[in-house]
């Protein structure tokens, strides 16, 4: 299934100095996963060169402060408070669908599915989406039993691939 | 090094003396009991010794406490077996060790338990107690008596008693099997050889007694390899780098307990052979975070940052997770040992991040040709994986 994408037609980017990477909701096997893609999308937008991103420990006690339990289910007051309260322009959200080992054939191919949510903080307002997936059922994996990618790189690849789409 | 009767009677008296002055007790414990507090103890012990043959200071020989090392492999025999290699080991590389029977009453008065990472006012009161200006510590993290394949890792850090900076720091591992040669030839089957070979090779780069120790960077780099994967890198540590950096408990996210404290104490031997900061010792850093009542685990709050910063003296600190480590000894698993670990850097001050990497390394994936380059016990692996990280910082 392609990427699907949303980007605001007229949110200006070029404000956006620094974000927030809020826990994402984990809906994979792993019980770790929504962590590990959370470092692996912190990475990957550093490494734009175009924003800071605050330290996630930093992230989470600010949560607790705001006792915010649930950063899946936060109003656009919610994301104020967090937003200023970390003086970022951005709150990504999201989730990671899948991150685990599918059986395709007679061989295991790592499978990550996650999707990424940019609300912008002032307004409440998304701002870009995008789901991916990478690894699973490919044709290399089916015909020639070629897994190559481990998990974390799959993610890394899934999260690269969703965060380039941010800027563009 | 021996001298002659006048000089060896004046070495022992001005190494007596001292002690005798600070603190009786030692002194007693070190006379025979019958003239123990007697006023005629010193001269008769000093008389003596001439007799006796006490075993002469040497001016070369440099004093040094070698601190049992933190068992996390798992196995309780594991100290008893590599402890007094290490200690002999010490010794034939020039250095006059502390008595067993003189340490340990200092770290049972202290009640000092965690050797592996004690504090910087510990430390001095060994140095001044003990008159020792090194102190030897670190952790035995595998120990494994398979039959026919033992397999060891260890690593130690040399610390000077006064200041708690880190001289030397060093590790090492092996398998059986890494002796393995043409036709089959050559394992080591016996635990204890295989430390001993073991400890020569984490000793390597050990400075010599009787030189003036200095922070010895060696030149004997692990080599690292591309790492696959991204890692960030923000261009300050090229123009304002951290003078000084702290490791922090990194987080375990495997099932092997102690994996995050090995991965802490590797961390910080490859962060200071890298040589471009100035590392903290874990000691001290456990004694902050004591002190402050700051768990940070996987990640840390701004405030708590700062703090720790302005009580170490450090201008960033790293840390991290660990998300794999598997010594290749479970039943039913791969014997080829793997890790995985997940770090950053945050600048102390204000909470950026400097650098954010991740990696993971199969022992099997280093093998060039035949069984030649795998790497086949842990300690080397994770040594490897993080010289790789250490390199980009």
């Amino acid at each position: 299934m392609p990427p699907a994408t949303y980007v605001h037609p007229t949110y200006d980017f070029s404000l956006v100095k620094k974000v927030a990477v809020l826990p994402l909701d984990n809906l994979a096997t792993d019980q770790t996963a929504g962590e590990k893609v959370r470092r692996v999308v912190i990475t990957e937008l550093l490494a734009t060169g175009i924003v800071d991103v605050v330290e996630p420990g930093q992230v989470n006690r600010v949560l607790a402060t705001l006792n915010i339990q649930n950063p899946t289910a936060m109003s656009p007051e919610d994301f104020k408070r967090v937003g200023t309260a970390l003086r970022v322009q951005l709150l990504i959200v999201g989730s990671v669908e899948s991150y685990e080992r599918v059986q395709v054939g007679g061989v295991q191919a790592p499978e990550v599915s996650l999707t990424l949510r940019a609300v912008d903080v002032d307004s409440g307002t998304i701002v870009w989406s995008t789901s991916h997936t990478q690894g699973g059922a490919t044709v290399a994996a089916r015909l020639f039993g070629l897994t190559g990618d481990s998990l974390s790189e799959a993610a890394r690849k899934a999260a690269h691939e969703a965060v380039a789409t941010l800027f563009k | 090094m021996a001298y002659g009767p006048l000089a060896r009677l004046q070495a022992a008296a001005f190494a007596l003396w001292p002690m005798a002055q600070e603190n009786r007790v030692n002194m007693c414990r070190l006379l025979p009991s019958a003239i123990g507090n007697k006023p005629y103890a010193i001269p008769v012990v000093l008389a003596a010794s001439l007799l006796m043959g006490w075993p002469s200071v040497s001016d070369g020989a440099t004093r040094i406490a070698v601190l049992p090392f933190q068992n996390v492999s798992g196995h309780l025999e594991a100290p008893r077996i590599i402890m007094p290699i290490i200690s002999k080991a010490v010794q034939d590389r020039g250095y006059e060790v502390v008595e067993l029977n003189s340490l340990e009453p200092f770290l049972f008065r202290h009640r000092i338990r965690a050797t592996e990472k004690i504090r910087r006012d510990h430390l001095v009161e060994l140095g001044k107690e003990l008159g020792v200006p090194l102190a030897l510590v670190g952790s035995v993290d595998l120990f494994a008596d398979t039959p026919g394949n033992p397999q060891w890792g260890i690593s130690g850090r040399l610390l000077a008693t006064d200041s708690g900076g880190i001289l030397w720091a060093g590790a090492a591992g092996f398998t059986g099997d890494d002796f393995t040669g043409f036709l089959g030839l050559g394992t080591v089957t016996f635990p204890d050889r295989l430390a001993e070979l073991a400890v020569d090779r984490m000793f390597t780069d050990f400075p010599s007694g009787g030189v003036k120790a200095e922070p010895a960077r060696s030149a004997q780099a692990v080599r690292s390899r591309k790492i696959p994967g991204r890692i960030f890198r923000d261009p300050q540590l090229d123009t304002e780098p951290p003078r000084r950096v702290a490791v922090l408990p990194f987080e375990n996210g495997t099932e092997r307990r102690g994996a995050a404290l090995i991965v802490d104490d590797l961390m910080v031997a490859g962060l200071f052979r890298v040589g471009r900061f100035d590392v903290v010792d874990p000691g001290e850093v456990l004694h902050a975070l004591q002190t402050l009542a700051v768990a940070p685990y996987g990640g840390i709050d701004l405030d708590s940052l700062r703090r720790i910063g302005e009580a170490l003296d450090a201008d960033a600190v790293i840390l991290g997770r660990v998300e794999d480590y598997n010594e290749g000894l479970r039943p039913g698993t791969s014997t080829s040992p793997s890790i995985a670990l997940d770090a950053r850097m945050l600048e102390t001050k204000t909470g950026k991040i400097l650098w954010m990497g991740y990696h993971e390394g199969l022992g099997e994936e280093y093998q060039i040709v035949l069984e030649f380059g795998k790497i086949k016990s842990m300690v080397p692996l994770a040594m490897r994986i993080i010289a790789d990280l250490a390199e980009t910082m």
